[in-house]
């Protein structure tokens, strides 16, 4: 798309990915924001499979939990995906309006409820996130979040040799993808959003691991040092050592000491080691911690999200410029 | 609303810039392809367009065996081998690149291989093509995308069109990467599909691998442009389950299942393929139709052929005969209705015509996805 000649004049630059870069973008006809995601296109293999993925599984993916993919526009040399627009990341929204980092847990539980409800209608339409981190879920001034960056998702349940072990950002990744799973399913996108969960409390990543190695000490230091008895099978794994050094697990309430118990409870859930011990989405979803949100009075009217103001007034002011743009 | 808009911008410096909107439509009736075709493929090149696919498709089954990819590549790449000439012309021209159709072959297999995450460095892919081929890929040609005139490796210039001809196959599935299947939790592949019904169905191995060398057949017709994957293979199963073959040269058997006779027939009369299969009956009697008539015109050339003995005991005749008889009693079905689609309607939609690529190269291309165009009226509302 060449600049302010098409459909969609190209604003500020947002950010850059490894196959895209992506802008600000906003609707000629209709004045409404959007993000513009140009992918580079190789000179030695063509289109990139993580943009032909993206497309084929997001334009089928219509969730209020997902970013929507609403067009995709194609000029002499360059392909633009034209995306629903959000304001800001997760990873960002936590730096502006967090303390220190840390949310309010009313939006924590908020954004929890509302990132395992776009991860139970992914695994539901058999496609595994095999991303997720902050940076790709997406915050707008609603207050909703979704998930996006579908680059390195993939459709589950055709297996063609084994997945490639070598996906999800180091610092989210399951513990059995780190001791080299190729047969991972849905369970890694769980441990994903336990991370981010112990993360949004407390303002820091749960385990910054720096290299596969240690981002596993890191785990067991937390978690404790698995063993065949705890965790039988696991010897058979790849990346399997017996050396490894001891660790007991850690009481959670140590770490994340500002969430209440039942939250614990299922921080619990989503962070168990062996990925078929893993809670998933749906059961997350049903979990006693979700209460206030699943029965009667809906708690995104009493948020106390920063935003709400902004929310009200833009609702008053702009009733029309949500979804459609 | 109409599906193709052309609506004129004004670019930086004043002058008009084209835009074409377009939303995917995966399915086309008989008559709107044959219109297509009869845009693109002229009548003396028919029976070479014939001709050639058939051998494009003999090798693409070659390539993947060798590169151990499983079967829904091949069937995507067929599948994006025949959507392409029905937007492009077929010229036939295998020693100018820009028509090559080895090249049109190449790609789709590339793109195919990217959707079905199958993924194949396009190096190795023109390797495995080139040497079934028999052609020395590194042999110097003259650069035909240079004015200079200078040679370059085959493999190079091959790899350049590749490219260019992916951007093409691109606008012209519309950037449509589901086959028609309009729901994620729908597979693709019709033989993917058909091992699950199958199983669904508790249907017996003999006649699931009957199904599945029906589908092999079917898999390189264009019946996969005319009706969705899952009607297909609803399709396929309630043909095989017609023919119920006494004889079937097989490698493996289950044990008992010559005397499951009855119990095939019980299956057959309670499918129902809306409530099954969500497959509107209409699409699956087509379905039948189109492959009743493929084994009554082409049966000697089928892969079944191999399978099924000359003459079926049964009915003491050829095997064609059956698919006659089958035919006969199915003439009564309820099929697609065309009568919307005749050829003074399709030369008035504009989506059936021949794409033209330079709008792309010239102005924008933006392709809608089907289901996020409700809010496209409001676009419009505001344009108009």
């Amino acid at each position: 798309m060449t600049g302010s000649s098409s459909q969609f004049q190209q604003l500020e630059k947002l950010g850059e990915g490894t196959y895209a870069t992506v802008y600000k973008g906003r609707n000629r006809a209709t004045g409404a924001l959007v993000a513009l995601k140009e992918i580079n296109l190789d000179s030695e293999e063509g289109t990139p499979s993580t943009a032909i993925r993206e497309i084929s599984l997001m334009k089928e993916l219509d969730h209020e939990n997902i970013v929507t993919l609403y067009d995709v526009i194609h000029t002499e040399n360059k392909l633009t995906l034209v995306f629903e627009y959000m304001d800001k990341d997760l990873k960002k929204y936590m730096e502006v309006h967090g303390t220190q980092g840390a949310l309010d847990l009313k939006v924590v539980k908020s954004f929890m409820f509302q990132l395992l409800k776009g991860i139970m209608f992914c695994h539901d339409n058999r496609v595994l996130h095999r991303d997720l981190k902050p940076q790709n879920l997406l915050i707008n001034s609603k207050g909703e979040l979704k998930l996006g960056d579908f680059g390195l998702a993939r459709a589950f349940g055709i297996p063609f040799n084994t997945f490639s072990n070598e996906v999800v950002t180091l610092w989210y990744r399951a513990p059995d993808v780190l001791l080299g799973s190729r047969a991972y399913t849905t369970s890694i996108d769980i441990w994903s959003a336990g991370c981010i969960f112990a993360e949004m409390c407390t303002g820091k990543p749960l385990f910054p691991g720096t290299a596969n190695e240690d981002q596993l000490i890191k785990i067991f230091r937390l978690m404790g040092t698995p063993n065949e008895r705890t965790w039988p099978g696991i010897s058979q794994y790849a990346n399997y050592k017996n050396n490894w050094q001891i660790f007991v697990p850690q009481d959670l309430r140590l770490i994340v000491p500002n969430l209440d118990s039942l939250g614990l409870n299922l921080l619990q859930s989503l962070l168990q080691m062996r990925p078929e011990a893993r809670i998933t989405a749906r059961q997350a979803l049903q979990h006693p911690w979700f209460h206030e949100i699943t029965n009667p009075a809906p708690v995104m009217h009493q948020l106390s999200d920063p935003y709400q103001q902004e929310h009200h007034y833009q609702q008053q002011a702009q009733p029309i410029i949500d979804h459609q743009y | 609303m109409d599906s193709k808009e052309n609506t004129p911008n004004l670019s930086e410096n004043g002058k008009p810039v084209i835009t074409i909107t377009q939303i995917s439509r995966p399915f086309f009736t008989h008559s709107e392809i044959s219109y297509m075709h009869s845009q693109t493929i002229d009548e003396s090149k028919k029976l070479q367009y014939n001709q050639t696919k058939y051998q494009i498709f003999q090798l693409l089954y070659q390539v993947i065996k060798q590169l151990k990819f499983p079967l829904r590549v091949l069937a995507t790449a067929m599948n994006y081998y025949q959507r392409f000439y029905l937007f492009h012309k077929f010229d036939g021209a295998f020693d100018d690149m820009d028509k090559d159709p080895y090249v049109v072959a190449i790609t789709c297999l590339l793109l195919a291989s990217k959707n079905e995450d199958c993924i194949k460095k396009l190096k190795d892919l023109q390797s495995v093509v080139n040497k079934l081929r028999d052609i020395d890929e590194n042999k110097p040609v003259t650069n035909t995308l240079d004015s200079s005139g200078d040679s370059i490796a085959y493999h190079e210039l091959q790899r350049k069109y590749v490219l260019a001809t992916e951007f093409k196959l691109l606008q012209l599935i519309k950037f449509d990467f589901s086959n028609g299947a309009n729901s994620l939790s729908i597979k693709t592949s019709v033989d993917c599909l058909l091992v699950q019904f199958c199983k669904q169905l508790d249907i017996n191995y003999r006649m699931s691998i009957l199904s599945w060398l029906i589908c092999f057949d079917i898999m390189s017709t264009p019946l996969c442009l005319v009706i969705p994957p899952h009607c297909i293979a609803v399709a396929i199963i309630i043909i095989s389950l017609n023919l119920k073959p006494q004889e079937i040269k097989l490698d493996h058997h289950e044990i008992g299942e010559e005397d499951d006779d009855e119990r095939l027939s019980e299956i057959l009369d309670s499918i129902d393929c809306e409530r099954d299969f969500k497959c509107p009956e209409v699409l699956v009697n087509e379905g039948i139709l189109y492959i009743l008539d493929y084994y009554i015109h082409q049966y000697s050339h089928s892969v079944l052929n191999n399978y099924l003995p000359a003459i079926d005991k049964q009915l003491g005749k050829e095997q064609i005969f059956k698919f006659m008889e089958l035919k006969e009693k199915f003439i009564d079905l309820k099929n697609m209705n065309e009568t919307s689609c005749k050829e003074s309607l399709n030369r008035t939609d504009e989506y059936l015509s021949k794409w033209e690529f330079t709008t792309a190269s010239k102005g924008i291309a933006r392709f809608m996805l089907g289901n996020k165009r409700r809010r496209f009226n409001k676009e419009l509302d505001i344009q108009g």
